[in-house]
This record gives C-alpha cells, structure tokens and sequence, in this order.
C-alpha cells in the first residue's frame, strides 16, 4: 500500500524512538501567578503531541518554556539529553536544536526571504553563504514558495509567511519543532496550505510539539493529544480515545464547545 | 417647446456638454478652495493681507534699503572664519569630496530625483551666469557725486569745502568719466540718489528739508486759510495756537542751489596717478553738456584732481567708473597686520600702505560716502546681486560640476562592475566623507598620523579581541588574555604621548577602548564552535601581528628615534590648521557633522546599555541621558568649556572649538539614544524571540535584527535631531565661538557695517535653511524609499 493509500485511511502512527524532550514536575510563576504546575511531560524521538486546552491555560508557556523563551522555576527540562539551566552554552545548543514557529509568523521585516532563511544559518551554523542559500532554496521547494525568495515578507500573504517561518527553522536542521499556534492567525483557505506542509513534515519523522485548535489535523497526524488546563496537564491520549471517549469532565465540555 | 416631462427618456445620449466655468479652471478653484464661505473668504482676505504686507515690505527692505555688502565683504568669514587662507585649498577638495560622493549617492539610492536635481543644476547655473552678464551688460553702473567748487559749501548748518583730491582705485584700462551733473534746482538736488561725498550729501540734505519745510508750511497755512475762510469753526483754539507755533519753528532754509551758485560755472579735472603725475591733461568742463574722459594706464591708486574754474560757484560732478573703497586690516600669516582697501563693488582689493602723495590724500571712504537716497531694482541688481554672483559663480560651477561627475563616474562604475559595485563605492565614499573632511580642515601632520597610528593599532585589538572570543570561547584564563590586550590598546598611547598626551581622536578612542574590546571579545566569543577553528587561528595570528605593529612602531618612533609626538611640523604637506581660528559654516559643519558621526555610536551603546539587564550599566545610562536631555544645550556647553580643563591639565590648551565639539556630542548622543531606545522598543517582542530561537546570541539578535529595525524605524527621528543638531550648533556663539551666527555678532561692530544685523541674520538664516531643508527632504527621501517603517509586515 502507498503512502498516500496509508494516509487517506487516517492516522498512521509514527515509528516512535528514545526520550527527546523529558520535563519533570516544572513549575512556572509569572511574579505570583502559577502559571504551569507540575507539568509531566515526556516526548520521544518522532513523535507529534498535540497540545489543546482553553485560552490561558499555559501552552504557550509550556513549549516556550522548552526553548527556553521563557524561564521555569522548579522542575527539570532535559532536551536531547542535554539540561536546561541558566548556562548559556545549554541554551544556545538547545536552542540549536529546536524549530520554532509562532502565530504571528515573526519573520524579520528588514530581510529578503531568502535571508531571513540564511541569516541564522551563517551566524549559528556557520555556513557558508552559497551552501545557506542552497538549503533555504531547496527548503522554500519544499514549503512550495521558491519563487517568493527575493521578496520581503511584507510582500507576502499570511500563509506564505508563516510556510517561509517554517522553512526559516527547518534550516537549521532541528531535532524537534515546536509550533505555536502556527495557523490561528490565517484565513481559512491559507489554513490547509501550511498544515499540509506540516503534516508533510511529521510524516518525514520530525518531532513535534504543536499547539494548535485544528482536531482535524491532531486526529489526522498526532500520536498523542494532550489537554492542558489552568497550568495542568489534564488529560493526555491517543487522538482516537481522547476524541471519542474523553475522561475528564473539562475535557468533555471544552470538547463539545470547540467540536 | 418646453419639455416638461417628468419621465423624460433619451433615446440618443445627450450630446456631452462642458462643465460651468464658475465650476472649473481657475474659478472654479478659487470659488471652491478660497471662497467657499462666508468665513473663507473673511479668511482668505485676512491671510492674503497678512501675507503680501509682510512680503512686501521684506522685499522692499531688501531692493532698497538693505546693506548687502555686509554680507558680500565678509563673505568668506561667513563661510570659514578666519581659516588660514594658504590652507583654503584644502576645504576646497574637502568640499569638491563630499559633493562627488553625494552625487554618487543619488546615482544608487534616489535615481529619482535625478531630473529635479538637473532642473536644478540648470537652473542655478543659469541664475549665477546670466543674471550678472545680462545686469553688467545692460545696466550702467550709477555714478558717485563729488562736489566741486573752490568757495565753501556753507548753507544752513552744513560747512564743508569741496575736496579738490580724492584717492581711489582703478584697474587697467578702465575709463574713469566726469561730468557736472545736471543740477540747477534743489528739486533736482534732493532726488539725487547714489554714492556721494559728505558735501554734497550734507547739500542734499538740506535741500531735501527745505522743500519738506515748504510742504509742511503749505498744508499748514491751508488749513488756517479754510478756518479763515469758513462760516463754521474748523479748528479750537489750542488747535491754531498749536499749528501756529509749528509754523513759526519751521526754521526758513535760503535754497540751496541759488545760495551756492549751482551751475553758474565750470570745473577742470584731471586724473593723477600715485606718484601725483597726470595721466592726461586737465579737462576743463564749463557746462554739464560736456565730459571728460581718462582711461587708466595700469592697476593701481589714481587721484581725482577737480577745482572749480571760478572762486565762487559750486557743482555737483557725476563721476562713472570710481568705486567707494573700504579699509580694512588683515591678519598676515606671519604675524602682524596688513591694510586692505578693497573696491565694494567688485571686491577688487589692494594691499599695503596707501601710496598716494603721502597720505594727506583723502580716498573715497565707503564709510564716509556711502549710497544715498532711493535704491532702484536695476541699482540693486548691478550693485549687489551681480557682483555677488559673479564672484561666486565659478566656485559654484566647480561644486555642482563635482555632483554631476560622481554621479556619473558612478553610472560608469554601475555599468562596468554592476549595480551591487556601484553602492559600494558610493557607501565607501560617503562612509570615507567625515574622515575626509577632519583631515582636510585640521591637517595631517606628524602627531596625527602617530595618533591615526595608534588609533589604527586600537581598532586591531579590538578585531583581535573578537578573533580570541571566536578562537578560544569563553574560558576564564582568556579574562587575563584579553585584559593584557585592552592594557596595550589603552596604555600604549600613553606610553607614546608621554608626556604630550595631548586631546582628540586619540583620547576617545583610548578611552573606550578596553570597553570595546570586551564587548567585542564577548561578541565573538557568541560565534565560538570547536568545529572552525582554522579561520579564527589565521584571524588572531594575523591581528596580533597588526594589532603590536601599530601601537609598538609609534612608540619606538617617538621614544627610541627621537621623533617629537607634539611639534608641528609646518612645511609638511597636510599642515595643522588652528582650530581657534574656525568660524563660520566651516565651524557650524564640524560641530554638526562631527557632532552627529560620534553622537550616532554612543547613543546606540547609551540606547543598548538602558536596556541592558544589568543594573550598573541600566542607571548609569539612565542617568546619564535623563541628567543631558534635562538641562539645556547651553549649559552643556558651558560646563564643557569648564570642565574640560579640570580633567586633566594638560586639556587646558583644547581649543574652544574642541570643547564646544565634545559638548555637541555629549548633547546630542542622549538624545539619539532616546530615539534609537524608541526604535528599539517599538519593535514587537516576536522579533527578538524569532532570533533567539533560532539559536542567535544576544549580541546577534540586536546587530542583525532589532538594531537595524530600530534604526530604520527611527530615521526620520534620528535626521530630526540631526536638523535641530545643525541649528542648535548656533548656541556656541554664546561662549565665544564664531560660527555663523556668532559671526554675524562680530560682523556688525565692524565701523563699515554697524547696524546691518539684519543683513548678516537673514543671510545665515537662508544658509540654515538651505540645509536644513536639504536634510529634512533627505529624511522624506528615505521614508519614501521603503528604509523606514514601511518594510513591517
Ligand atoms: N509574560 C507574562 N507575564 C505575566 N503573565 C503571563 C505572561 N505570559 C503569559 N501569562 C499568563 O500565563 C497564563 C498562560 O498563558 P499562555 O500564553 O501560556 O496561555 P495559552 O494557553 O497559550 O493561551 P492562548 O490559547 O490564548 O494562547 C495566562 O493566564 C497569561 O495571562
Ligand atoms: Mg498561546
């Protein structure tokens, strides 16, 4: 059966590995608000987590907190083996390590596309300027935009936008990517362009942690959902069993009011 | 037929039909943008009223009444103060630089405003050549009047005697025409307008009060006539007291011309040349039907030689081709003051003593015989705008021409290498500008080039200091490392100065230099990877090598081979220029372009430390931009002028144009790090965050993507300062500086030029705009071309 036929059936679970991302117990305060509790959380190689929840319930905090855009107080992160602290050579390999993609897209206005898919490359992976704009060009293929390369992101629509930010951090050859929200901000007819070049992405083996409130998509491609209320994880499974027979009371609620 | 159908249908278009004229073209315009109501029109009125008095009555001062020649003498103390004239060369290419390379620049960056720029070219040009030829061309030069006569010029309360010799200077070939004015009345007398002597002034002044006497005394007896003859009372009492006791003070003024015998006789003239010799025989002029004319065998002084052919008449001669000298004393280069006596009109001057029958000749003073009377346009024009633009024209040509040439010498680039080759050498060339025009104005001699050396030598430590970072990372015995290299590039100026550590470039470079190599260290150390080391080793090989070269060649220079760091060496080729004799524009551009190039670096470190999560560094930041920004301009300046010496002894001798230049930077770099901090904060959060998940430092997020936003975000603000920086630069005046407007205080006690402040002030107030403008529409420029805020998403 092709990969295609594979698909068109549903969800084909990864072939999962080792640990990747492993939290234990982290806690996070904003000044006094308890903003993530005791968060549990173990991600492997390959493998997609969605993560749903309610406004405010911390999942933004929660993955920024593993790309260290955010500082926990008590508990450990541990991404590819290596520990966050406030050691700087930690962060940055981390950080080298992790794709990150935001809701509002981020890219950098000043910058052609094509060196805003460069510019890290050169100074964090230090490649030279030929080899850097081989693999942004390739990558822009592979998002479906090569021809966009020598425009400035003000020049382009949303959805193309956010397909050069993943573009963007797929450049430096991460380990894991860690999407925000990454469609919230587009027009639905851009929604499908950029989850499409997702799901392309999970199907090449890419670990992922996506928060987003597309349930077609976590259906489709995660192999965990996980549903996160005021700080706390509440309720995690298979998208099948979490969709069709949820546990928690929260979870059936926000369900109902989202499907 | 009339066609009253309220249904009417067209079968067949209507035929298209004009629009009202009261709706379109020029009516149309006023009736719907001047009077559209009631309260614009009122307006309209109003503001028109406003406007065209005030414009008038400017122009008319301008035409008639102002002393231009305030400006036009003084011309080059406008532009440079007193700038040592053998070294006027040197502003020049300095000039001729910086216009190349804006030409340059607007071949890259505004190909647009390409044809405005040449309309312009064409247009100035044109004004500065055609307006002179066609004024000399077409307009005489009016004559000065000198009395003549041998009885004395007494009437009322002038008694004066007609001056039979009077001094001036001519050139070869010029011919020198004399002619009795045709003046039989005091009428035509008091309409006399033009240069004249004092007699003849002090004749016409008389005649012009005694026909304003007789004016004043007609209405006067007028009215009392009418009350006289009037059935009702027109006037009270106190009223005819009053307009009698008027009458009674008008004082009775014998008339001029009859009282001096105007007319009744002739003169001779003659013309001798210095040494007292006539160049031609004596001329006798009975009647004003006759003229005598002397061409002139060489430059020189000349004596006109005029007496009456009578001992009782007196005349007025109308004397074409001599111009009212003005005497002034010059400064000689080496020491000592020389006497100029320079024509007004054309500015043609002569040096030295006056050699003319040992003084006891008068010459014809501008002070003394100044122009009298009404100013037609056409004399304003031959007078003052011509000669102006013809003495400027030249220099003018040469100034666009070099804008022309880069512009096209960078077409030439842009063809030949490409559009990427053309803007860098307009960027190297616009980048290369201040340094250009800092070694032109101060000079090149031994001890800048010894400073230039070391500064040389700390800007490789300061690479060098970066190569180590991205070599070696962050380990702490590099602390030690890098300490000992900020030591050398900080202690060897020292060591080379001592003990003539004297102030300029040198000293702030060396004062921030071991900050900047640890920031730099730092900055590298951001791009330190075991995996590349081969580059960084071949970096820090190669750095060290320059970095001990440029700080140890000067320091065995001066301390082994004896060469003096101090002594000016004055037949060298870039010699040291005085900077205590800057003035002018000169001064205003160093302090505003000098003020901008070193505010610009330190307000983005200002700007970088406010936000910086240390507390040191925060407040000290904070504290100092909020201590500048909260006292005015001028009390920086003061304090500079007073501070600087208590910082070190040495810095007494720091001219006050130096201190003044330390003052502006200081001034104006909190303000730029206010702007730039805006910039910064106006930035979204993402941007910072999008660096730094991709793995950039801290010091890569701000240098590749916060900094260059914040700063095209600000630019219009940033130009804005830098406009208000230009003008505020006026301020130094205050402590003693002669820029521009410290010039124009000077310039007006000048004997020949009291009371023309208003001259010189709305000289230099086109000069400020000119440029202002200039930069202003620079800032519109680059927000149009996209530089600005326009890229944002
Ligand atoms: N920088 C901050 N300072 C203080 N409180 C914050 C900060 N960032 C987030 N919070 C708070 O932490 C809580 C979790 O925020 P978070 O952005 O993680 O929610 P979320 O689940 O991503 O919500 P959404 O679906 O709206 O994006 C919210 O109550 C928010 O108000
Ligand atoms: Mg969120």
């Amino acid at each position: 059966m092709s990969e295609e036929n594979l698909l068109l059936q549903g969800h084909v679970p990864h072939v999962i590995g080792e640990p990747m991302i492993v939290c234990r117990k982290v806690n996070k305060w904003f000044g006094d608000f308890h903003a993530l509790k005791d968060i549990d959380l173990e991600v492997r190689e390959r493998e997609v987590v969605v993560i749903i929840g309610p406004s405010g319930s911390g999942k933004s905090t929660l993955i920024r907190c593993i790309n260290r855009l955010e500082e926990h107080q008590e508990g450990d992160i541990i991404v590819d083996g290596v520990e966050l602290t406030n050691d700087v050579t930690n962060i940055s390999a981390i950080r080298k390590e992790t794709g990150m993609v935001f809701q509002q897209f981020n890219l950098f206005p000043h910058l052609t596309v094509l060196d805003n898919i460069t510019l890290a490359q050169r100074h964090v992976r230090k490649r030279g300027k030929a080899e850097s704009e081989k693999i942004a060009m390739d990558l822009l293929k592979r998002v479906g935009i090569p021809e966009q390369a020598k425009k400035y992101p003000g020049q382009l629509s949303g959805g193309q936008q956010q397909r050069v930010a993943i573009a963007r951090a797929l450049a430096m050859n991460p380990k894991i990517m860690l999407f925000d929200e990454p469609t919230s901000a587009l027009d639905p007819e851009m929604i499908k362009e950029v989850l499409d070049v997702m799901k392309e992405l999970a199907r090449s083996g890419m670990t992922m942690i996506v928060v987003t409130h597309e349930m077609g998509f976590a259906r489709e491609v995660a192999d965990r959902v996980i549903f996160m209320e005021s700080g706390r994880i509440v309720e995690t499974g298979t998208p099948d069993n979490f969709f069709d027979n949820p546990q928690h009371d929260r979870t059936k609620l926000f369900l109902s009011q989202i499907l | 037929m009339t066609d009253n159908n309220p249904n009417k249908v067209y079968y067949e278009a209507p035929p298209t039909r004009p629009a009202p004229v009261t709706q379109t073209g020029v009516i149309g315009w006023v009736r719907k943008n001047l009077l559209a109501s009631w309260l614009d029109v009122f307006l309209t009125l109003i503001f028109t009223f406003i406007v065209v008095s005030a414009v008038v009555s400017f122009v008319v001062w301008t035409i008639s009444n102002a002393n231009w020649w305030a400006v036009s003498f003084n011309f080059r103390q406008f532009m440079m103060g007193g700038y040592e004239p053998a070294l006027e060369w040197r502003l020049s290419v300095a000039v001729l630089f910086t216009v190349v390379a804006m030409g340059m620049a607007v071949a890259v960056w505004v190909q647009r405003i390409v044809r405005i720029a040449a309309g312009l070219i064409i247009f100035t040009l044109a004004f500065v050549w055609l307006v002179p030829a066609l004024s000399t061309a077409l307009i005489p030069i009016p004559p000065v009047y000198v009395a003549v006569g041998n009885a004395p010029i007494a009437v009322d309360n002038v008694n004066e005697t007609a001056r039979p010799r009077l001094a001036f200077v001519g050139r070869a070939g010029e011919t020198i025409t004399v002619q009795i004015a045709p003046i039989s009345t005091d009428e035509q007398l008091a309409a006399l307008t033009g240069f004249m002597d004092m007699p003849t002034n002090g004749m016409r002044v008389i005649a012009e009060r005694r026909l304003q006497a007789a004016v004043t005394r007609a209405e006067i007896e007028a009215q009392l006539a009418a009350h006289a003859a009037s059935p009702i009372r027109l006037l009270t009492e106190g009223q005819i007291a009053r307009l009698e006791t008027q009458l009674n003070r008008l004082i009775d003024i014998p008339p001029v011309t009859e009282t001096l015998n105007f007319a009744q006789g002739g003169a001779v003239v003659e013309v001798l040349d210095a040494d007292g010799n006539s160049i031609a025989p004596a001329v006798n002029l009975p009647t004003a039907n006759e003229r005598a004319t002397f061409t002139l065998p060489a430059d020189g002084w000349y004596i006109l030689h005029t007496t009456g052919d009578d001992d009782t008449s007196i005349n007025v001669l109308a004397v074409n081709g001599m111009q009212p000298l003005l005497q002034s004393s010059v400064l000689q280069p080496g020491g000592g003051f020389i006497t100029n006596y320079t024509r007004m009109i054309d500015l043609f001057a002569i040096r030295g003593i006056r050699a003319v029958d040992d003084r006891a000749v008068p010459f014809f003073d501008y002070i003394r015989n100044q122009y009298w009377g009404e100013r037609p346009f056409t004399t304003y024009l031959r007078l003052f705008l011509a000669p102006f633009l013809s003495q400027h024209a030249l220099n003018l040509t040469y100034i666009l021409l070099a804008g022309v040439a880069g512009y096209w010498a960078l077409r030439a680039v842009q063809r030949w290498r490409g559009a990427a080759a053309g803007a860098q050498v307009a960027t190297v060339a616009l980048a290369l500008t201040p340094a250009v025009i800092w070694i032109m104005a101060t000079g090149l001699n031994v001890p800048d080039i010894l400073n230039l050396t070391v500064v040389v030598g700390g800007v490789f430590a300061v690479l060098l200091a970066r190569a180590l970072g991205a070599r070696f990372g962050r380990q702490p015995v590099m602390v030690a490392v890098v300490g000992a290299v900020a030591a050398l590039a900080w202690g060897m100026p020292l060591a080379v100065f001592n003990p003539h550590y004297g102030f300029g470039l040198l000293a702030l470079v060396n004062f921030f230099s071991p900050l900047l190599i640890f920031i730099f260290w730092v900055i590298g150390s951001d791009s330190y990877h075991a995996s590349d080391q081969a580059e960084y080793n071949r970096q820090v090989g190669l750095y060290s090598v320059l970095t001990l070269t440029f700080l140890v060649v000067p320091y065995l220079l001066v301390q082994v081979f004896g060469v003096s760091p101090s002594a000016s060496y004055p037949d060298w080729f870039l010699r040291q220029s005085d900077q205590r004799l800057w003035g002018g524009l000169l001064l205003t551009f160093i302090l505003t372009i000098y003020g901008i190039v070193f505010s610009f670096p330190i307000g983005i470190l200002l700007a970088l430390g406010r936000r910086s999560n240390l507390p040191v560094i925060k407040y000290g930041c904070t504290l100092y931009i909020e201590l500048v920004r909260g006292s005015p301009f001028i009390t920086v300046l003061f304090l500079a002028q007073l501070f600087i010496p208590l910082i070190n002894p040495e810095f007494a001798s720091v001219p006050g144009t130096i201190r003044a230049l330390v003052a502006t930077i200081m001034f104006s770099a909190a303000y730029l790090a206010e702007n730039v901090r805006g910039g910064l904060q106006s930035l979204p959060p993402g941007q910072t965050e999008a660096g730094k998940s991709l793995g950039l430092s801290g010091w890569q997020v701000i240098y590749y993507i916060t900094l260059p936003q914040a700063l095209r975000a600000v630019i219009p603000a940033i130009l804005g300062s830098f406009v208000s920086l230009f003008k505020d630069t006026s301020l130094v005046a205050i402590v003693g500086l002669t820029d521009l407007t410290g010039f124009v205080n000077i310039m007006v006690v000048q004997p020949a030029f009291t009371g023309t402040r208003a001259e010189g002030l709305l000289f230099i107030t086109l000069i400020y705009f000119f440029f202002s403008y200039v930069m202003s529409y620079v800032s519109r420029l680059l927000e149009a071309s996209g530089s600005g805020s326009t890229r944002r998403i």
